[in-house]
Protein backbone atom coordinates (compact mmCIF):
# COMPACT_ATOMS: atom_id res chain seq x y z
CA UNK A 1 0.00 0.00 0.00
CA UNK A 2 2.22 2.98 -1.14
CA UNK A 3 1.32 6.10 -1.19
CA UNK A 4 1.37 8.55 -3.50
CA UNK A 5 3.85 11.19 -2.48
CA UNK A 6 1.39 13.90 -3.93
CA UNK A 7 -1.03 12.88 -1.56
CA UNK A 8 -1.45 16.21 0.66
CA UNK A 9 -0.05 15.72 4.59
CA UNK A 10 -1.58 17.22 7.15
CA UNK A 11 -0.32 18.22 10.55
CA UNK A 12 -2.83 18.18 13.24
CA UNK A 13 -1.70 19.66 17.12
CA UNK A 14 -3.11 18.17 20.18
CA UNK A 15 -3.82 20.83 22.66
CA UNK A 16 -1.08 19.42 24.54
CA UNK A 17 1.47 20.68 21.73
CA UNK A 18 2.11 17.30 19.45
CA UNK A 19 2.06 17.15 16.43
CA UNK A 20 0.33 14.26 14.33
CA UNK A 21 0.85 14.33 10.60
CA UNK A 22 -1.36 12.06 8.54
CA UNK A 23 -2.74 12.02 5.39
CA UNK A 24 -5.51 14.42 4.06
CA UNK A 25 -7.48 11.19 3.50
CA UNK A 26 -7.67 10.12 6.55
CA UNK A 27 -8.48 13.71 8.15
CA UNK A 28 -11.32 13.91 5.89
CA UNK A 29 -12.55 11.70 7.93
CA UNK A 30 -13.26 14.24 10.48
CA UNK A 31 -16.12 16.86 9.34
CA UNK A 32 -14.97 19.39 11.46
CA UNK A 33 -11.25 19.14 9.37
CA UNK A 34 -12.69 18.50 5.77
CA UNK A 35 -15.17 21.73 6.25
CA UNK A 36 -12.02 23.50 7.29
CA UNK A 37 -10.33 21.86 4.51
CA UNK A 38 -13.65 22.97 2.03
CA UNK A 39 -13.47 26.49 3.27
CA UNK A 40 -9.51 26.87 3.14
CA UNK A 41 -7.88 24.24 0.56
CA UNK A 42 -4.19 25.63 1.73
CA UNK A 43 -4.51 24.74 5.34
CA UNK A 44 -1.89 22.32 6.73
CA UNK A 45 -1.32 22.35 10.06
CA UNK A 46 -4.55 22.37 12.22
CA UNK A 47 -4.51 23.04 16.09
CA UNK A 48 -6.72 20.85 17.73
CA UNK A 49 -7.19 22.84 21.37
CA UNK A 50 -9.94 20.41 22.71
CA UNK A 51 -8.10 16.83 22.20
CA UNK A 52 -5.20 15.82 24.16
CA UNK A 53 -2.89 13.66 22.19
CA UNK A 54 -3.29 10.48 23.80
CA UNK A 55 -6.79 10.75 22.66
CA UNK A 56 -6.06 12.32 19.36
CA UNK A 57 -3.99 9.42 18.42
CA UNK A 58 -6.59 7.17 18.91
CA UNK A 59 -9.12 8.99 16.54
CA UNK A 60 -6.32 9.17 13.94
CA UNK A 61 -5.84 5.33 14.53
CA UNK A 62 -9.75 5.04 14.07
CA UNK A 63 -9.83 7.03 11.12
CA UNK A 64 -6.48 5.20 9.51
CA UNK A 65 -7.90 1.51 10.21
CA UNK A 66 -11.79 2.65 8.31
CA UNK A 67 -10.15 4.27 5.60
CA UNK A 68 -7.86 1.47 4.77
CA UNK A 69 -10.87 -0.48 4.87
CA UNK A 70 -12.67 1.35 2.84
CA UNK A 71 -9.84 1.33 0.25
CA UNK A 72 -9.08 -2.24 0.23
CA UNK A 73 -13.15 -2.76 -0.45
CA UNK A 74 -12.88 -0.36 -3.31
CA UNK A 75 -10.11 -1.95 -4.71
CA UNK A 76 -11.16 -5.37 -4.37
CA UNK A 77 -13.81 -4.41 -6.71
CA UNK A 78 -12.32 -2.73 -8.71
CA UNK A 79 -10.28 -5.66 -9.43
CA UNK A 80 -12.95 -8.03 -9.85
CA UNK A 81 -15.39 -5.68 -11.43
CA UNK A 82 -18.06 -6.55 -8.81
CA UNK A 83 -17.39 -7.04 -5.09
CA UNK A 84 -18.26 -10.32 -4.09
CA UNK A 85 -20.76 -10.47 -1.19
CA UNK A 86 -18.80 -13.17 1.33
CA UNK A 87 -15.65 -11.64 1.24
CA UNK A 88 -17.75 -7.73 1.42
CA UNK A 89 -18.98 -9.83 5.03
CA UNK A 90 -15.75 -10.53 6.38
CA UNK A 91 -14.25 -7.54 5.71
CA UNK A 92 -17.71 -5.94 7.55
CA UNK A 93 -17.12 -8.51 10.08
CA UNK A 94 -13.48 -8.00 10.57
CA UNK A 95 -13.80 -4.33 10.81
CA UNK A 96 -16.38 -4.68 13.26
CA UNK A 97 -13.89 -7.12 15.54
CA UNK A 98 -11.19 -4.08 15.09
CA UNK A 99 -13.75 -1.71 16.60
CA UNK A 100 -14.81 -3.88 19.20
CA UNK A 101 -10.93 -4.43 20.43
CA UNK A 102 -10.67 -0.54 19.98
CA UNK A 103 -13.28 -0.33 22.10
CA UNK A 104 -11.66 -1.97 24.70
CA UNK A 105 -10.94 0.83 26.74
CA UNK A 106 -11.33 2.27 30.50
CA UNK A 107 -14.82 4.44 31.09
CA UNK A 108 -12.73 7.62 31.20
CA UNK A 109 -10.93 7.18 27.67
CA UNK A 110 -13.86 5.70 26.19
CA UNK A 111 -15.80 9.58 27.30
CA UNK A 112 -13.21 11.65 26.23
CA UNK A 113 -13.25 9.62 22.89
CA UNK A 114 -16.96 10.99 23.15
CA UNK A 115 -16.24 14.30 23.14
CA UNK A 116 -13.61 13.99 20.57
CA UNK A 117 -15.82 12.31 18.10
CA UNK A 118 -18.32 15.07 18.89
CA UNK A 119 -16.10 17.68 18.34
CA UNK A 120 -14.21 16.18 15.27
CA UNK A 121 -17.25 14.76 13.84
CA UNK A 122 -16.35 11.59 13.59
CA UNK A 123 -19.75 9.82 13.16
CA UNK A 124 -18.78 6.63 12.82
CA UNK A 125 -16.76 7.20 15.90
CA UNK A 126 -19.25 8.89 17.58
CA UNK A 127 -21.56 6.09 17.41
CA UNK A 128 -19.45 3.48 18.29
CA UNK A 129 -18.63 5.13 21.34
CA UNK A 130 -22.21 6.13 22.40
CA UNK A 131 -23.38 2.65 21.99
CA UNK A 132 -20.09 1.14 24.21
CA UNK A 133 -21.12 3.95 26.42
CA UNK A 134 -24.76 2.30 26.52
CA UNK A 135 -23.88 -0.90 26.95
CA UNK A 136 -22.02 -0.08 29.87
CA UNK A 137 -25.02 1.57 31.19
CA UNK A 138 -27.53 -1.83 30.20
CA UNK A 139 -28.89 -3.69 32.58
CA UNK A 140 -27.79 -1.96 35.56
CA UNK A 141 -28.59 -1.06 38.78
CA UNK A 142 -28.76 2.86 40.08
CA UNK A 143 -25.98 1.64 42.27
CA UNK A 144 -23.96 -0.11 39.78
CA UNK A 145 -24.23 2.48 37.06
CA UNK A 146 -23.00 4.78 39.62
CA UNK A 147 -19.62 2.47 40.13
CA UNK A 148 -19.31 1.76 36.23
CA UNK A 149 -19.05 5.78 35.86
CA UNK A 150 -17.13 7.43 38.74
CA UNK A 151 -20.98 9.26 39.23
CA UNK A 152 -21.42 10.78 42.65
CA UNK A 153 -25.26 10.00 43.88
CA UNK A 154 -25.81 13.91 44.54
CA UNK A 155 -29.83 12.90 45.06
CA UNK A 156 -30.88 13.98 48.89
CA UNK A 157 -32.57 11.27 50.63
CA UNK A 158 -35.89 12.86 50.13
CA UNK A 159 -35.26 12.94 46.42
CA UNK A 160 -34.37 9.55 46.23
CA UNK A 161 -37.26 8.12 48.50
CA UNK A 162 -39.25 10.43 46.35
CA UNK A 163 -38.04 8.08 43.26
CA UNK A 164 -38.27 4.88 45.11
CA UNK A 165 -41.89 5.17 46.32
CA UNK A 166 -42.68 6.35 42.72
CA UNK A 167 -40.86 2.76 41.53
CA UNK A 168 -41.01 0.27 44.59
CA UNK A 169 -41.56 -2.74 42.01
CA UNK A 170 -37.72 -1.62 40.49
CA UNK A 171 -35.97 -2.49 43.54
CA UNK A 172 -37.37 -6.23 44.04
CA UNK A 173 -34.98 -8.75 43.16
CA UNK A 174 -36.05 -9.59 39.60
CA UNK A 175 -36.48 -14.08 39.20
CA UNK B 1 -1.35 33.99 39.17
CA UNK B 2 -4.19 35.41 36.77
CA UNK B 3 -0.34 36.16 35.13
CA UNK B 4 1.06 33.19 34.71
CA UNK B 5 -1.77 31.22 33.74
CA UNK B 6 -2.36 33.97 30.83
CA UNK B 7 1.48 33.27 29.66
CA UNK B 8 0.91 29.54 29.89
CA UNK B 9 -2.24 29.94 27.35
CA UNK B 10 -0.58 32.13 25.06
CA UNK B 11 2.75 30.22 25.04
CA UNK B 12 0.09 27.48 23.76
CA UNK B 13 -1.68 29.78 21.25
CA UNK B 14 2.22 30.66 19.62
CA UNK B 15 2.87 26.95 19.75
CA UNK B 16 1.28 26.56 16.04
CA UNK B 17 3.53 29.28 14.89
CA UNK B 18 6.72 27.72 15.55
CA UNK B 19 8.64 26.47 12.79
CA UNK B 20 8.48 22.46 12.39
CA UNK B 21 9.68 20.55 15.06
CA UNK B 22 12.20 17.86 14.21
CA UNK B 23 10.14 15.15 16.77
CA UNK B 24 6.59 15.43 15.69
CA UNK B 25 5.13 12.30 15.22
CA UNK B 26 4.40 10.79 11.89
CA UNK B 27 1.71 8.60 11.43
CA UNK B 28 2.49 5.41 9.33
CA UNK B 29 -0.29 3.42 7.78
CA UNK B 30 0.20 0.50 10.03
CA UNK B 31 -1.16 2.41 12.92
CA UNK B 32 1.60 3.05 15.88
CA UNK B 33 0.42 3.90 19.33
CA UNK B 34 2.61 6.53 19.74
CA UNK B 35 4.52 7.21 22.87
CA UNK B 36 3.48 11.02 24.41
CA UNK B 37 6.09 12.38 25.81
CA UNK B 38 5.95 13.87 28.95
CA UNK B 39 4.68 17.22 28.82
CA UNK B 40 6.65 19.96 30.23
CA UNK B 41 3.71 21.29 32.14
CA UNK B 42 3.19 18.28 34.61
CA UNK B 43 -0.30 19.53 36.11
CA UNK B 44 -2.35 16.28 36.23
CA UNK B 45 -4.87 16.72 33.54
CA UNK B 46 -8.99 16.19 35.44
CA UNK B 47 -9.98 12.81 33.98
CA UNK B 48 -13.06 12.90 32.41
CA UNK B 49 -16.20 11.02 33.14
CA UNK B 50 -19.56 10.61 31.80
CA UNK B 51 -20.89 13.85 34.15
CA UNK B 52 -18.83 15.90 31.84
CA UNK B 53 -20.60 15.33 28.73
CA UNK B 54 -23.19 17.89 27.54
CA UNK B 55 -26.97 17.08 27.88
CA UNK B 56 -27.26 16.36 24.05
CA UNK B 57 -24.82 13.41 23.74
CA UNK B 58 -25.69 11.55 27.00
CA UNK B 59 -29.48 12.16 26.31
CA UNK B 60 -27.92 10.60 22.93
CA UNK B 61 -26.71 7.85 24.67
CA UNK B 62 -29.14 7.09 27.04
CA UNK B 63 -31.58 6.50 24.44
CA UNK B 64 -29.84 3.61 23.43
CA UNK B 65 -31.05 1.85 26.38
CA UNK B 66 -33.55 -0.99 26.15
CA UNK B 67 -36.78 -0.47 27.81
CA UNK B 68 -36.27 -2.11 30.75
CA UNK B 69 -32.80 -0.07 31.56
CA UNK B 70 -34.69 2.98 32.08
CA UNK B 71 -36.30 2.70 35.25
CA UNK B 72 -32.98 2.73 36.89
CA UNK B 73 -31.73 6.13 35.51
CA UNK B 74 -33.99 8.77 37.71
CA UNK B 75 -31.54 7.15 40.45
CA UNK B 76 -28.66 7.71 39.73
CA UNK B 77 -28.16 11.60 40.03
CA UNK B 78 -29.85 14.23 39.78
CA UNK B 79 -28.77 14.91 36.60
CA UNK B 80 -30.01 12.02 34.93
CA UNK B 81 -33.43 12.50 37.01
CA UNK B 82 -33.74 15.55 35.25
CA UNK B 83 -32.35 14.88 31.43
CA UNK B 84 -34.57 11.81 31.82
CA UNK B 85 -37.72 13.34 33.02
CA UNK B 86 -37.70 16.99 31.46
CA UNK B 87 -36.19 16.03 27.96
CA UNK B 88 -39.43 13.74 27.15
CA UNK B 89 -39.76 15.06 23.09
CA UNK B 90 -36.16 14.83 22.84
CA UNK B 91 -35.81 11.90 24.29
CA UNK B 92 -38.88 10.50 22.49
CA UNK B 93 -37.34 11.82 19.16
CA UNK B 94 -33.76 9.92 19.71
CA UNK B 95 -35.71 6.71 20.61
CA UNK B 96 -38.07 6.88 17.19
CA UNK B 97 -35.15 7.13 15.38
CA UNK B 98 -33.25 4.49 16.47
CA UNK B 99 -36.01 2.48 15.92
CA UNK B 100 -36.92 1.69 19.35
CA UNK B 101 -40.28 2.95 19.88
CA UNK B 102 -43.54 1.36 18.92
CA UNK B 103 -46.99 1.98 19.22
CA UNK B 104 -47.91 -0.31 21.85
CA UNK B 105 -50.67 -1.03 23.56
CA UNK B 106 -51.09 -0.81 27.65
CA UNK B 107 -53.85 -1.98 29.55
CA UNK B 108 -54.27 -1.00 32.98
CA UNK B 109 -56.76 -2.55 35.95
CA UNK B 110 -57.33 -1.93 39.71
CA UNK B 111 -58.15 -4.70 41.67
CA UNK B 112 -61.20 -4.72 43.13
CA UNK B 113 -59.75 -4.15 46.83
CA UNK B 114 -57.68 -0.91 45.30
CA UNK B 115 -54.54 -2.76 46.64
CA UNK B 116 -52.79 -3.19 43.18
CA UNK B 117 -52.64 -1.67 39.97
CA UNK B 118 -51.49 -4.09 37.14
CA UNK B 119 -50.17 -3.03 33.88
CA UNK B 120 -49.46 -5.11 30.89
CA UNK B 121 -47.65 -3.42 27.44
CA UNK B 122 -48.51 -5.26 24.20
CA UNK B 123 -46.55 -4.51 21.22
CA UNK B 124 -48.17 -4.47 18.30
CA UNK B 125 -45.84 -6.06 15.49
CA UNK B 126 -47.77 -5.98 13.01
CA UNK B 127 -45.93 -9.31 11.61
CA UNK B 128 -46.15 -11.58 14.51
CA UNK B 129 -49.33 -10.50 15.61
CA UNK B 130 -51.24 -11.84 12.68
CA UNK B 131 -49.53 -15.20 12.36
CA UNK B 132 -50.53 -15.98 15.75
CA UNK B 133 -46.91 -16.03 17.18
CA UNK B 134 -46.88 -15.92 21.25
CA UNK B 135 -47.04 -12.11 21.44
CA UNK B 136 -44.40 -9.82 23.00
CA UNK B 137 -46.19 -8.89 26.40
CA UNK B 138 -44.63 -7.00 29.15
CA UNK B 139 -46.57 -6.76 32.36
CA UNK B 140 -46.06 -5.48 36.03
CA UNK B 141 -47.65 -4.70 38.92
CA UNK B 142 -48.05 -1.63 41.15
CA UNK B 143 -48.54 -2.31 44.92
CA UNK B 144 -51.42 0.95 45.70
CA UNK B 145 -52.37 3.40 48.79
CA UNK B 146 -55.25 4.59 47.38
CA UNK B 147 -58.33 3.97 49.72
CA UNK B 148 -61.90 4.32 49.16
CA UNK B 149 -61.79 4.95 45.60
CA UNK B 150 -64.26 3.38 42.52
CA UNK B 151 -62.06 2.29 39.75
CA UNK B 152 -64.23 -0.02 38.47
CA UNK B 153 -65.39 2.10 35.38
CA UNK B 154 -61.99 3.63 35.41
CA UNK B 155 -61.26 5.56 31.80
CA UNK B 156 -57.52 5.50 30.85
CA UNK B 157 -55.90 7.69 28.64
CA UNK B 158 -52.45 8.90 26.85
CA UNK B 159 -50.13 11.81 26.14
CA UNK B 160 -46.97 11.15 25.58
CA UNK B 161 -44.70 9.06 27.96
CA UNK B 162 -47.77 8.99 30.88
CA UNK B 163 -50.97 7.22 31.09
CA UNK B 164 -53.69 8.49 33.03
CA UNK B 165 -56.14 6.53 34.86
CA UNK B 166 -59.15 8.01 35.91
CA UNK B 167 -61.19 6.95 39.37
CA UNK B 168 -64.41 7.77 40.08
CA UNK B 169 -62.25 10.08 42.80
CA UNK B 170 -58.62 9.51 42.17
CA UNK B 171 -56.23 9.85 39.40
CA UNK B 172 -53.15 7.89 38.71
CA UNK B 173 -50.62 8.67 36.54
CA UNK B 174 -48.04 5.75 35.05
CA UNK B 175 -45.13 7.10 33.37
CA UNK B 176 -44.57 3.72 30.78
CA UNK B 177 -40.71 4.58 30.44
CA UNK B 178 -39.85 4.71 34.22
CA UNK B 179 -42.88 2.93 34.96
CA UNK B 180 -43.40 4.70 38.41
CA UNK B 181 -47.12 5.55 39.34
CA UNK B 182 -47.86 8.87 41.24
CA UNK B 183 -51.41 10.24 41.99
CA UNK B 184 -52.80 13.14 40.55
CA UNK B 185 -55.20 15.67 41.73
CA UNK B 186 -58.54 14.27 40.81
CA UNK B 187 -61.39 15.91 38.26
CA UNK B 188 -63.50 18.40 40.82
CA UNK B 189 -66.48 17.15 40.13
CA UNK B 190 -66.68 12.78 40.67
CA UNK B 191 -67.05 11.01 37.25
CA UNK B 192 -67.99 7.52 36.63
CA UNK B 193 -68.27 5.97 33.17
CA UNK B 194 -67.55 9.57 31.58
CA UNK B 195 -65.79 10.94 28.44
CA UNK B 196 -62.07 11.29 28.45
CA UNK B 197 -59.27 12.57 25.57
CA UNK B 198 -55.86 14.01 25.19
CA UNK B 199 -55.50 17.08 23.48
CA UNK B 200 -52.28 19.09 23.36
CA UNK B 201 -50.79 17.04 26.18
CA UNK B 202 -53.87 18.10 27.90
CA UNK B 203 -56.34 15.58 29.91
CA UNK B 204 -60.20 16.80 28.98
CA UNK B 205 -63.21 14.77 31.28
CA UNK B 206 -66.64 15.45 30.31
CA UNK B 207 -70.02 14.04 31.31
CA UNK B 208 -70.34 11.18 33.84
CA UNK B 209 -72.06 12.83 36.47
CA UNK B 210 -75.42 14.03 37.45
CA UNK B 211 -74.57 17.11 39.13
CA UNK B 212 -72.85 18.92 36.49
CA UNK B 213 -72.50 19.45 32.70
CA UNK B 214 -68.82 21.19 33.27
CA UNK B 215 -66.19 19.75 31.03
CA UNK B 216 -62.94 19.70 33.04
CA UNK B 217 -59.16 20.46 31.99
CA UNK B 218 -56.34 18.90 33.70
CA UNK B 219 -52.70 20.57 33.15
CA UNK B 220 -50.20 17.90 34.25
CA UNK B 221 -47.43 20.94 34.38
CA UNK B 222 -48.92 22.35 37.75
CA UNK B 223 -51.24 19.31 38.71
CA UNK B 224 -54.73 20.54 38.51
CA UNK B 225 -57.95 20.66 37.16
CA UNK B 226 -59.96 23.56 36.25
CA UNK B 227 -63.89 23.75 34.33
CA UNK B 228 -63.33 24.92 30.94
CA UNK B 229 -67.18 24.87 29.66
CA UNK B 230 -70.42 22.95 30.17
CA UNK B 231 -71.63 20.88 27.87
CA UNK B 232 -75.02 21.21 25.94
CA UNK B 233 -76.25 18.09 27.69
CA UNK B 234 -75.36 15.88 30.54
CA UNK B 235 -74.05 12.26 29.26
CA UNK B 236 -73.95 9.40 31.77
CA UNK B 237 -72.31 6.30 30.50
CA UNK B 238 -70.42 8.48 27.64
CA UNK B 239 -67.32 7.36 25.58
CA UNK B 240 -64.88 10.39 24.81
CA UNK B 241 -62.30 10.46 21.41
CA UNK B 242 -60.35 13.24 20.17
CA UNK B 243 -59.16 13.78 16.33
CA UNK B 244 -56.14 15.28 14.70
CA UNK B 245 -57.99 18.68 14.72
CA UNK B 246 -57.84 18.83 18.21
CA UNK B 247 -61.52 18.38 18.54
CA UNK B 248 -62.96 16.73 21.83
CA UNK B 249 -66.42 14.15 21.04
CA UNK B 250 -68.42 12.99 23.91
CA UNK B 251 -70.34 10.33 22.26
CA UNK B 252 -73.54 8.30 23.60
CA UNK B 253 -74.68 7.64 27.12
CA UNK B 254 -77.86 8.77 28.22
CA UNK B 255 -79.12 12.27 28.53
CA UNK B 256 -79.73 13.59 32.25
CA UNK B 257 -82.03 16.13 33.04
CA UNK B 258 -83.53 18.13 36.09
CA UNK B 259 -82.27 17.98 39.12
CA UNK B 260 -80.83 15.06 41.03
CA UNK B 261 -84.51 14.15 43.08
CA UNK B 262 -86.21 14.47 39.76
CA UNK B 263 -83.91 13.03 37.63
CA UNK B 264 -84.84 12.03 33.91
CA UNK B 265 -82.98 9.84 31.49
CA UNK B 266 -83.40 10.21 27.72
CA UNK B 267 -81.24 8.44 25.40
CA UNK B 268 -78.76 9.89 23.37
CA UNK B 269 -79.75 7.84 20.84
CA UNK B 270 -76.05 7.13 19.36
CA UNK B 271 -75.72 11.75 19.20
CA UNK B 272 -72.10 12.87 19.73
CA UNK B 273 -70.99 16.61 21.12
CA UNK B 274 -67.98 18.28 19.63
CA UNK B 275 -65.81 20.91 21.41
CA UNK B 276 -62.87 22.35 19.62
CA UNK B 277 -60.63 22.44 22.29
CA UNK B 278 -58.35 25.61 20.86
CA UNK B 279 -61.42 28.12 19.85
CA UNK B 280 -63.66 26.87 22.87
CA UNK B 281 -66.64 26.60 20.54
CA UNK B 282 -69.16 23.49 20.53
CA UNK B 283 -69.80 22.41 17.08
CA UNK B 284 -72.94 21.98 16.45
CA UNK B 285 -75.76 21.62 13.57
CA UNK B 286 -79.61 21.69 13.84
CA UNK B 287 -79.31 20.13 17.13
CA UNK B 288 -76.73 20.76 19.80
CA UNK B 289 -74.77 17.38 18.62
CA UNK B 290 -72.74 17.17 16.01
CA UNK B 291 -73.91 14.28 14.39
CA UNK B 292 -75.76 11.55 14.94
CA UNK B 293 -74.79 7.81 14.48
CA UNK B 294 -77.02 6.23 11.39
CA UNK B 295 -79.72 4.34 12.97
CA UNK B 296 -78.99 5.17 15.70
CA UNK B 297 -78.35 2.86 18.67
CA UNK B 298 -75.98 3.14 21.77
CA UNK B 299 -72.65 4.12 21.50
CA UNK B 300 -70.00 1.19 23.04
CA UNK B 301 -66.76 2.60 22.29
CA UNK B 302 -65.08 5.60 20.35
CA UNK B 303 -61.09 6.45 18.59
CA UNK B 304 -60.09 8.84 16.51
CA UNK B 305 -56.90 8.13 13.83
CA UNK B 306 -56.19 10.92 11.86
CA UNK B 307 -59.41 13.13 10.75
CA UNK B 308 -61.58 9.91 11.25
CA UNK B 309 -64.08 8.81 13.79
CA UNK B 310 -64.38 5.51 14.87
CA UNK B 311 -67.56 4.21 17.16
CA UNK B 312 -68.92 0.88 17.73
CA UNK B 313 -72.62 0.98 18.45
CA UNK B 314 -75.04 -1.84 19.15
CA UNK B 315 -78.82 -2.09 18.16
CA UNK B 316 -80.01 -4.68 20.70
CA UNK B 317 -77.63 -7.58 20.33
CA UNK B 318 -76.25 -6.04 17.21
CA UNK B 319 -72.63 -4.95 17.21
CA UNK B 320 -71.94 -2.38 14.45
CA UNK B 321 -68.68 -0.35 14.03
CA UNK B 322 -69.12 2.58 11.95
CA UNK B 323 -66.35 5.46 10.60
CA UNK B 324 -67.31 9.08 10.37
CA UNK B 325 -65.39 11.81 8.50
CA UNK B 326 -64.27 14.43 10.84
CA UNK B 327 -62.62 16.67 8.80
CA UNK B 328 -66.41 18.24 8.35
CA UNK B 329 -65.99 19.78 12.18
CA UNK B 330 -62.67 21.49 11.02
CA UNK B 331 -64.79 23.04 7.93
CA UNK B 332 -67.63 23.92 10.17
CA UNK B 333 -65.30 25.54 12.67
CA UNK B 334 -64.56 27.77 9.96
CA UNK B 335 -68.27 28.77 9.70
CA UNK B 336 -69.30 25.79 6.59
CA UNK B 337 -71.49 22.85 6.74
CA UNK B 338 -71.08 19.95 8.47
CA UNK B 339 -72.29 16.90 6.39
CA UNK B 340 -69.73 14.18 7.32
CA UNK B 341 -69.94 10.95 5.74
CA UNK B 342 -70.87 7.64 7.99
CA UNK B 343 -69.02 4.81 6.66
CA UNK B 344 -70.66 1.42 7.60
CA UNK B 345 -67.14 -1.15 8.70
CA UNK B 346 -67.27 -4.38 9.73
CA UNK B 347 -68.23 -5.11 12.74
CA UNK B 348 -66.23 -6.88 15.55
CA UNK B 349 -66.56 -10.78 15.71
CA UNK B 350 -67.21 -10.78 19.32
CA UNK B 351 -67.34 -14.05 21.45
CA UNK B 352 -69.91 -15.56 22.96
CA UNK B 353 -73.31 -13.90 23.53
CA UNK B 354 -73.65 -10.29 23.35
CA UNK B 355 -75.58 -9.06 25.73
CA UNK B 356 -76.68 -5.28 26.98
CA UNK B 357 -73.62 -4.86 29.28
CA UNK B 358 -71.20 -4.88 26.85
CA UNK B 359 -69.03 -2.20 26.54
CA UNK B 360 -65.18 -1.62 24.78
CA UNK B 361 -62.08 0.35 25.41
CA UNK B 362 -61.12 1.61 22.19
CA UNK B 363 -58.05 2.94 21.28
CA UNK B 364 -56.29 3.98 18.27
CA UNK B 365 -52.62 2.25 18.22
CA UNK B 366 -50.22 4.02 15.88
CA UNK B 367 -51.85 5.47 12.58
CA UNK B 368 -53.84 2.23 11.13
CA UNK B 369 -55.21 -0.41 14.24
CA UNK B 370 -58.26 0.43 16.75
CA UNK B 371 -57.80 -2.14 19.25
CA UNK B 372 -60.88 -2.64 21.05
CA UNK B 373 -60.63 -4.74 24.78
CA UNK B 374 -64.16 -6.03 25.59
CA UNK B 375 -65.82 -5.43 28.81
CA UNK B 376 -69.04 -7.44 30.27
CA UNK B 377 -70.45 -5.72 33.31
CA UNK B 378 -73.17 -8.06 34.93
CA UNK B 379 -76.68 -6.89 34.01
CA UNK B 380 -79.51 -7.36 37.07
CA UNK B 381 -77.01 -9.30 38.59
CA UNK B 382 -76.13 -11.98 35.26
CA UNK B 383 -72.98 -11.96 33.47
CA UNK B 384 -73.99 -12.60 29.85
CA UNK B 385 -72.86 -16.18 28.78
CA UNK B 386 -69.57 -16.45 26.99
CA UNK B 387 -66.73 -15.59 29.02
CA UNK B 388 -65.65 -12.39 26.34
CA UNK B 389 -64.39 -10.14 29.56
CA UNK B 390 -61.04 -8.51 28.53
CA UNK B 391 -61.07 -9.95 25.53
CA UNK B 392 -58.88 -7.84 22.82
CA UNK B 393 -59.83 -7.12 19.30
CA UNK B 394 -57.96 -5.38 16.78
CA UNK B 395 -58.78 -4.05 13.92
CA UNK B 396 -56.54 -3.00 11.05
CA UNK B 397 -57.93 0.11 8.69
CA UNK B 398 -55.99 -1.10 5.39
CA UNK B 399 -57.23 -4.61 5.55
CA UNK B 400 -60.44 -3.81 7.15
CA UNK B 401 -60.21 -7.10 9.10
CA UNK B 402 -60.28 -7.83 12.34
CA UNK B 403 -57.84 -10.26 14.37
CA UNK B 404 -58.15 -11.55 18.28
CA UNK B 405 -55.66 -10.56 20.30
CA UNK B 406 -54.08 -12.24 23.63
CA UNK B 407 -55.87 -11.48 27.08
CA UNK B 408 -53.52 -9.00 28.01
CA UNK B 409 -54.58 -8.72 31.58
CA UNK B 410 -56.25 -12.26 32.09
CA UNK B 411 -56.80 -12.09 35.58
CA UNK B 412 -58.22 -8.52 35.91
CA UNK B 413 -61.75 -7.27 34.86
CA UNK B 414 -62.86 -4.08 33.77
CA UNK B 415 -59.21 -3.82 31.71
CA UNK B 416 -58.81 0.10 30.66
CA UNK B 417 -56.41 0.44 27.08
CA UNK B 418 -54.74 3.51 25.67
CA UNK B 419 -52.23 2.98 23.37
CA UNK B 420 -48.45 4.40 24.21
CA UNK B 421 -45.58 5.09 22.18
CA UNK B 422 -43.00 2.84 23.80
Amino acid sequence: MARSSTENMITLMSSDGEEFMVTEKVARECTTIRNMLEDDCVITNIPLPNVTSDILSMVIEYCMEHVAAAEKAAAETAEKGSSSAPAAAKANKDLEEWDKAFMNVDVYTLCDLILAANYLNVSGLLDLTIQTAANLIKGKSPEQIRKTFHIQNDLSLEEEEKIRSQTPWAFEKSE
Amino acid sequence: MAESCHSRSLSWLVKPCIPSDPNRHFCTPSPLRLVSQPTTSAAPTPVTTISDLPDDLLLECLARLPASSLPSLPLVSRRFNRLFIFNSDSFAFLRRRLGLLNHSLIALSVSLDLSVLSSAILRLHPSDFNSGMSPDLDRWTFPLSVTSDNFSHARAVSTGRFVYLIGRNAMLRSDVWTRSVTICAKPVFPRKKFAVAAIRDRVYVAGGSSRTSAVEEYDPETDSWRIVCDAPCRRYGCVGATTENGIFYIAGGLKLSGNQNTLDAHTCAGSIDAYHIASGTWIRTHSSSITTVPAGGCILGACGIGDMLYIMASHALEISFWRWNGEASTLSIRGGGTNGRWDKLKPPPVPGQVGTGLRFSCTAVGPNKVAAVVHVSAVRGRVAAGAVNGALLVYDIRSGEWTYGPYILPESRRTSCVSVEC
